[in-house]
C-alpha cells in the first residue's frame, strides 16, 4: 500500500510538471526569441513596390504614392479618407501611376480607376471609366503591379456565365478608355461553377514583370473549401490540380515549384508549362511545417556550380527568420534551414509586404513597419547562416 | 562601499529580527492588492549560450510593462507565512507587439521585521501562461522578492516590493529547441495589504 502511494505521488508530481510546461505548438519561433529579435518600427508602412522608372523607384505606403531617387522623396499622391489607393501600377510608358480606390458608396463593390502623372506637378487624372464590352455587369476587383486589372462580369455570349478577366488598361482613344483582355476564366469553360476568385499569385521579386514574361497563378475556391488553380502567361492557361490553398510559386532553372500555405513544397514540372499539372497525389519535396500567407515571400536561387536549387521563404510570422529549402536537380526530397545572418539579418523580425528584383539575386524588400532593405545573395554560400551568404542593407539604406 | 551598506542592512535585519517581539501569530492572514511595473532584465538562450540584457531593440526586445496581482497568505508560524498569488503582466516589444504573462504560484514569506513595518522576503514557485504573437505556452514561474510594508494602523498597510522573476521556456518541437530560454524580469510594485 505504501508503495502504491509512493507511485501515486510520483505520478502526480510528473503530471503537474507536464501540465505546466510546454508546448508552444503553433509558434513559428520561440517566444522569447521573437521578443528579443523585435525591432522598432521606422515609421514608414510600405504596401507595394511599383517599380523603377529611372532615376526613381515608386512605391505605395499607407500614406500614399511616393517616388524617391534615394536622396529626395516626393509624395505624388496623398491618401485621404475618400481617396485611399488600394492597389497601383507604374505605367512608365505613359509616365503615370494608375491606381484603384474604393467607390464612395460602400454598397458598390466596384473600384474606381484613377491616375496621377509621375511628372511634376503630379497632376491627378479625373476618374477614369474604362469599359469592357465583352461582359455585362463588369466590376473591377483588383489591380496588380504588372499592370493587370482583375474584372468580373457575366458573359452574354456564354449563357451569362460568371467570368473573371485579367486585362490591361488601354486609353489609346483618351475619351473612350477600354480594358483589353489578356486571359479569362469562365465558370462554364473552366468548370468553375460555384467558385470565387481566391488569389492571383505573383512570383517574389517579379511582381512588376509583364505576364507574358512572368506567369501568374490564379486560384479559385468554392464554399466547400475546394480549390482550383490555373497557371497562365496571359495567352494560355493550364490547370494545376492540388486541392489546397497556395502560398506562392517560384521558377528556378526552368522548373516550377509550388508552396502551399501549410508549408508543403512541390516540384511541378518544367516551364514554360505546356500541359495540365496534376499534383493531387504528388509527394512534396519537403513539408516545412510552417504556415505561409498567400503571396508569401518565396524567392528562387540556382547555384550552377553545384546544380543546387534554393528557395528562400518567409512564414506568416513576422518574427520568424528566413527559411531556405535546398535540393539538387532531380532530387525528390529537400532540406531546410533558418537564415538569421547575412542577407537574412534584418528580415527575421519583419513582415515582408513587397519585393522588387533589381537583378538576379539582388532584391529590394519592403516591409510593413521596418522599412525597405536591399539584399544581395551569393548563390554558392547562400545556405550558410553567416555573413558569407550575402549582404543586407540596414533599413532604408537601399540603392537603385 | 556597497558591500558595507549591504552588510549593514543584513546585520540590521538580523539584529531587529533577533530582538523583536513577534507581531504575528500562527493563523494571522494577509490579503494584498499589487500594482506596478515590470522591467525585462535578461533573456538567456541555452542553446547558443547567449545572454541579452536590458530594455528594447537589440537587447531583450521588451519595454517597461505593467503588473497587477492579488495574493493571500496565512501565517504558519510567528515568522513565516504561506499562500499564493495570481497576477497579470504585460510588456510591449520593440515592435510594439504585446507580451502577456499570467503567473500563478505558491508563495512562502519570511518576516524578519514585523509590526508597524514589515519586511517580507518571499519565494514563489508555480506556473505562468505566457503569450506573444503566435507563441503561447504554459510554463514554470519562480521568483524571489523583498518588500517593505508600512501599517499606519492595525490592519491596513502600504508596501513597496521588488525582486526577480524567472520564466523558462522549454520547447519540445525540434525546430524550436534552439530557442529554449530563461527570461528574467524585475518587478517594482506598490501594494495595499489588509492583515488580521
Amino acid at each position: 500500500m505504501r508503495t502504491n502511494h509512493k507511485y501515486i505521488k510520483i505520478f502526480s508530481v510528473l503530471a503537474i510538471i507536464a501540465a505546466i510546461t510546454g508546448c508552444n505548438a503553433d509558434a513559428s519561433a520561440g517566444l522569447f526569441r521573437q521578443i528579443s529579435e523585435s525591432t522598432t518600427p521606422v515609421g514608414i508602412r510600405y504596401r507595394q513596390i511599383l517599380g523603377i522608372s529611372s532615376p526613381d523607384i515608386y512605391f505605395t505606403t499607407t500614406e500614399g504614392i511616393y517616388k524617391t531617387d534615394t536622396n529626395t522623396s516626393t509624395q505624388i499622391k496623398a491618401n485621404t479618407d475618400v481617396s485611399l489607393n488600394r492597389a497601383a501600377y507604374l505605367d512608365s510608358t505613359n509616365s503615370r501611376v494608375l491606381f484603384l480606390i474604393n467607390n464612395s458608396d460602400p454598397d458598390i463593390s466596384n473600384s474606381i480607376v484613377k491616375g496621377v502623372s509621375i511628372v511634376s506637378p503630379y497632376t491627378k487624372y479625373p476618374n477614369l471609366a474604362p469599359t469592357y464590352a465583352a461582359l455585362d455587369s463588369v466590376t473591377i476587383h483588383n489591380l496588380y503591379t504588372n499592370g493587370l486589372f482583375l474584372l468580373q462580369g457575366t458573359d452574354p455570349a456564354n449563357s451569362n456565365a460568371k467570368t473573371f478577366v485579367l486585362a490591361t488598361y488601354d486609353d489609346t482613344v483618351p475619351a473612350s478608355p477600354v480594358f483589353t483582355k489578356k486571359i479569362s476564366f469562365n465558370e462554364i469553360d473552366n468548370l468553375l461553377s460555384g467558385y470565387s476568385l481566391e488569389s492571383v499569385l505573383q512570383a517574389t521579386g517579379k511582381e512588376t514583370v509583364a505576364i507574358g514574361t512572368q506567369p501568374v497563378i490564379v486560384s479559385f475556391v468554392n464554399e466547400a473549401g475546394n480549390y482550383k488553380h490555373f497557371i497562365t502567361d496571359g495567352a494560355t492557361s493550364y490547370t494545376i490540380t492540388l486541392n489546397t490553398r497556395l502560398a506562392n510559386f517560384a521558377i528556378i532553372n526552368s522548373k516550377l515549384y509550388i508552396l502551399t500555405i501549410d508549408g508543403k513544397l512541390y516540384h511541378a514540372g518544367a516551364t514554360p508549362v505546356g500541359a495540365a499539372i496534376d499534383l493531387g497525389s504528388a509527394t512534396p519535396l519537403l513539408d516545412i511545417t510552417k504556415v505561409y500567407d498567400v503571396n508569401a515571400f518565396m524567392y528562387g536561387v540556382y547555384d550552377s556550380g553545384t546544380s543546387t536549387n534554393y528557395i528562400i521563404t518567409k512564414s506568416n510570422s513576422k518574427n520568424d527568420p528566413l527559411y531556405v529549402v535546398s535540393f539538387t536537380n532531380g532530387a525528390t526530397t529537400a532540406t531546410g534551414k533558418s537564415i538569421r545572418y547575412g542577407y537574412g539579418e534584418y528580415l527575421d523580425s519583419a513582415e515582408i509586404v513587397s519585393t522588387y528584383e533589381k537583378a538576379a539575386n539582388d532584391l529590394l524588400v519592403a516591409t510593413a513597419e521596418n522599412g525597405m532593405f536591399d539584399i544581395t545573395i551569393i548563390p554558392a554560400s547562400m545556405n550558410d547562416d553567416s555573413t558569407s551568404n550575402g549582404t543586407s542593407s540596414v533599413s532604408e539604406d537601399y540603392t537603385l | 562601499m556597497k558591500k558595507f551598506l549591504l552588510l549593514g542592512l543584513m546585520m540590521g535585519i538580523l539584529v531587529s529580527s533577533a530582538f523583536a517581539v513577534p507581531y504575528y501569530d500562527k493563523g494571522n492572514q494577509m490579503f494584498s492588492f499589487t500594482i506596478g511595473t515590470s522591467f525585462p532584465t535578461f533573456t538567456y538562450f541555452f542553446d547558443s549560450n547567449e545572454i541579452r540584457s536590458g530594455l528594447g531593440e537589440g537587447n531583450t526586445g521588451g519595454k517597461v510593462g505593467g503588473y497587477g496581482a492579488i495574493s493571500y497568505q496565512v501565517f504558519n508560524s510567528q515568522n513565516s507565512a504561506i499562500g499564493g498569488e495570481i497576477g497579470y503582466d504585460f510588456n510591449f516589444s520593440a515592435s510594439n507587439m504585446l507580451f502577456t504573462a499570467v503567473p500563478f504560484y505558491a508563495k512562502y514569506s519570511l518576516f524578519p521585521v514585523q509590526g508597524q513595518v514589515d519586511l517580507p522576503i518571499s519565494f514563489g514557485l508555480g506556473g505562468a501562461y505566457i503569450k506573444y504573437n503566435d507563441a503561447s505556452l504554459m510554463t514554470l514561474f519562480g521568483n524571489v522578492q523583498v518588500g517593505l510594508t508600512w501599517y499606519p494602523g492595525d490592519n491596513w498597510g502600504f508596501g513597496l516590493t521588488t525582486g526577480l522573476w524567472l520564466i523558462p521556456e522549454f520547447n519540445y518541437k525540434e525546430e524550436l529547441r534552439a530557442d529554449n530560454a530563461l527570461a528574467g524580469f524585475i518587478p517594482l510594485t506598490l501594494s495595499i495589504t489588509y492583515r488580521q
